[in-house]
């Protein structure tokens, strides 16, 4: 039951569309994400738990631990509007921080091996058939199951690669082409991106035969840099992004050892943009466009210091399996999260690696 | 086993709570938007506006009212022009219909423009009014 709610979670959360509200892409996600995660609690709960807990390294769970003590000090003394539930569009709030952490930690003890690989391939091809069949009609621009033009490339971009490693030849190829496909239909710049990086981490440690440490390296480096598009561009949506970024950069200033709290993200970059005298209040903007600044905003010093290292240990026990699979995922997630804000379909996946890093035992490989 | 039963009807009734406050949140949202906000970039669209007074006389015209109507959503977006006949409107990307106005309901040429805005600012959207 475990592994049937992690793989609806992870493959077939991406596909959900119900008729709710003016809403119909994220929120029924976000609902059913959590009554997923809940019932993955209740099952823990009733039958071991000990296990997962033991399965757990206790001094890694202790940064999760301390994000949920700042999301506590958040409610307490910097409780907003949307502080525990998020906002009306996106729910991003503490509740769904809590629920994630608490998938994390559960399905790092489920492994996927016994999934039947259809499941892969079925998946990726429902998202592939989305993105070919719904498209916003304002820009033109291929939205699929997820709304959202760049959410559908994170969601392609997390799921062509288990279809990849799952298939033979000459399957393995279609789904590299529906990635990209799906990538190009979408229009998105920062997919192409991601896209390209798993493209090189496979062909460095694979075809090349370069370390792992030493792909991760490049990798971050040619990421870091593609950082700076957005501020060089003049014009056109990346300039947008800059300004964005800079607000946001201000916006932790205010508060940069805790942060301005979690779920509070829209007013701190709306008071921001106010004193810079910059566009940005002109619109409502709920998402610094990159992860990493969501945490400078939200948890100051202390939040963004608990991610990078939890995202550090992940990449030290991708490093430490030799995980092809899960360099790859890490790699289009982040590229992507760090320039779009993050539907709760990228966030399931982006907890679910985060949780590989938390135990103290070999994985089972997928 | 007993705990567990009760510790589960908590859990139940804790969840049934929180998601029933967020779908309340949500169902207060009135606008159709995306959930997952992409960028969007506030562009500049600029002109001047004259008078032309006779066949060699043209002078600028000040406090003409400008407006800048999305031809999708219907949202209006106005400036007046200032003494040298300049004006400037912040708008995001689409389709609008240009028109200028003044308090004498002076004709303009043309009459409306229609520009559509990608990518970038647009200048050069010129009126020009015969009095």
């Amino acid at each position: 039951m475990s592994i049937f709610i992690v793989t609806c979670l992870l493959f077939f959360l991406p596909l959900l569309v119900l008729p709710f509200t003016y809403n119909p892409f994220e929120v029924p996600k976000i609902i059913l994400a959590q009554i997923g995660i809940w019932v993955l609690l209740f099952l823990v709960v009733w039958q071991n738990p000990k296990a997962i807990l033991d399965n757990l390294d206790k001094k890694r769970i202790s940064l999760l631990v301390g994000l949920f003590g700042l999301s506590i000090i958040h409610l307490v003394f910097l409780k907003g509007e949307s502080t525990f539930l998020g906002n009306q569009f996106r729910l991003q709030g503490i509740w769904l921080l809590w629920n994630l952490i608490i998938f994390a930690l559960i399905s790092s003890s489920i492994s996927l091996q016994r999934v039947k690989k259809w499941v892969f391939s079925l998946s990726f091809f429902g998202l592939f058939l989305s993105s070919v069949l719904l498209f916003n009609s304002a820009t033109n621009r291929s939205i699929g199951t997820l709304g959202e033009p760049n959410a559908l490339a994170g969601a392609a971009l997390f799921l062509w690669p288990f279809s990849f490693f799952t298939l033979k030849m000459p399957y393995k190829l279609l789904s590299f082409f529906g990635a990209f496909l799906i990538i190009f239909l979408a229009d998105s710049r920062s997919g192409l991106i991601a896209f390209s990086l798993q493209i090189l981490i496979f062909i460095l440690v694979k075809k090349l035969n370069v370390s792992y440490i030493k792909s991760f390296l490049i990798v971050v480096i040619l990421l870091t840099l593609s950082l700076i598009f957005p501020i060089l561009e003049g014009g056109g949506w990346y300039e947008n992004r800059g300004e964005i970024w800079s607000t946001a950069f201000s916006a932790g200033l205010s508060s940069p050892i805790i942060g301005n709290g979690f779920g509070n993200i829209a007013k701190s970059l709306e008071n921001a943009s106010l004193s810079l005298g910059n566009n940005v209040h002109y619109q409502f903007v709920d998402s610094a466009h990159n992860f990493l600044l969501d945490f400078w905003v939200q948890g100051g010093a202390i939040g963004l210091g608990l991610i990078l290292i939890l995202l550090f240990l992940t990449i030290q026990e991708i490093v430490r399996q030799k995980d092809l699979l899960r360099s790859m995922l890490l790699t289009g997630l982040l590229a992507v999260m760090l320039f779009n804000p993050v539907s709760v379909v990228t966030l399931i996946s982006f907890w679910w690696l985060i949780g590989f890093g938390l135990v103290n035992q070999d994985h089972p490989n997928v | 086993m007993k705990s567990k039963i009760i510790l589960a009807s908590v859990m139940a009734l804790v969840l049934v709570a929180v998601l029933s406050a967020q779908i309340g949140v949500v169902k207060a949202q009135t606008v159709v938007s995306s959930a997952i906000t992409s960028p969007i970039t506030y562009f500049t669209l600029s002109g001047n506006v004259t008078y032309k007074l006779s066949k060699f006389l043209i002078i600028p015209a000040n406090g003409v009212t400008i407006t800048a109507k999305n031809s999708q959503t219907n949202q209006e977006t106005s400036a007046k022009s200032d003494r040298l006949g300049r004006y400037s409107l912040k708008v995001a990307a689409g389709a609008y219909i240009v028109s200028a106005k003044d308090s004498k309901n002076t004709i303009f040429s043309p009459a409306n423009k229609i520009v559509q805005v990608i990518n970038s600012s647009i200048s050069g959207i010129n009126f020009q009014g015969l009095r």
